[in-house]
């Protein structure tokens, strides 16, 4: 079953740009069957982003889970989807 | 607040202390929500520490819009918990999940705020959220 990744988003977020970039880049590399890729953006979706513990943005979840408050670099980022292929 | 148990104060002293009206104070002595309040020997009430907890006690129930019939039950629990009825025991715990239940919803609340202040700050052309309330399609 694919896993799902969500990244939440605001529209004038400057670090969102880069990190949906990052993402996309990032499933591409690992297999895009191997997850399903969601942006949500959390202003149109308030309720859900707060529900799911999202603070700021970009954040990013797994399987409805909040990872990460904050995206961290690019290697690390690889490394958390990576642990979510491996379990 | 140590410090209040041993001093005694007028009723203009917890009116000020406390945020309450005189008449608010007189009022609950009248219906038994405060106990009688010793006098001076003029006739003044002196109101001791005992009296300002009790005070603030039924002011943070009332701010849970507590009827002043639970305040009544929950300050008998307050003064022997280990006496109380069942009945004051039963009601001082659904009171208890009622606040619970409020806490989450503010926590809740908080949360949301908080996303939005972030949202704010990290928004270079300015606040999302005011320019959504602005823009047509908001109207």
């Amino acid at each position: 079953m694919a896993i799902k990744v969500e990244l939440f988003t605001s529209s004038l977020c400057s670090r969102c740009v880069q990190a949906k970039a990052v993402l996309r880049d990032l499933i591409r590399e690992l297999g895009d069957e191997q997850f399903q890729l969601h942006f949500i953006d959390v202003v149109e979706n308030l309720d859900y982003a707060v529900e799911i513990g999202v603070l700021t943005t970009p954040a990013l979840a797994v399987n409805g889970t909040l990872i990460c408050s904050s995206l961290p670099g690019r290697r690390k980022l690889r490394g958390l989807l990576l642990q979510q292929i491996v379990r | 607040m140590a410090s209040e148990k041993a001093k005694g104060y007028s009723i203009g002293e917890v009116t000020a202390r406390l945020g309450i009206s005189a008449d608010t104070l007189r009022y609950y002595e009248k219906i038994s929500l405060l106990p009688p309040i010793c006098r001076a020997a003029s006739g003044v009430r002196v109101y001791d520490g005992h009296d300002l907890s009790r005070v603030r006690f039924i002011q943070r129930a009332k701010a849970m819009n507590f009827t002043l019939e639970e305040i009544r039950q929950l300050l008998e629990m307050r003064e022997n918990p280990q006496h109380a009825r069942k009945d004051v025991r039963e009601l001082t715990r659904r009171k208890l999940k009622e606040i619970e239940s409020h806490m989450q919803e503010l926590a809740t609340l908080r949360n949301e705020l908080t996303l939005l202040i972030n949202l704010c700050h990290s928004s270079k052309a300015g606040c999302p959220i005011i320019d959504g309330l602005d823009s047509p399609a908001s109207k």
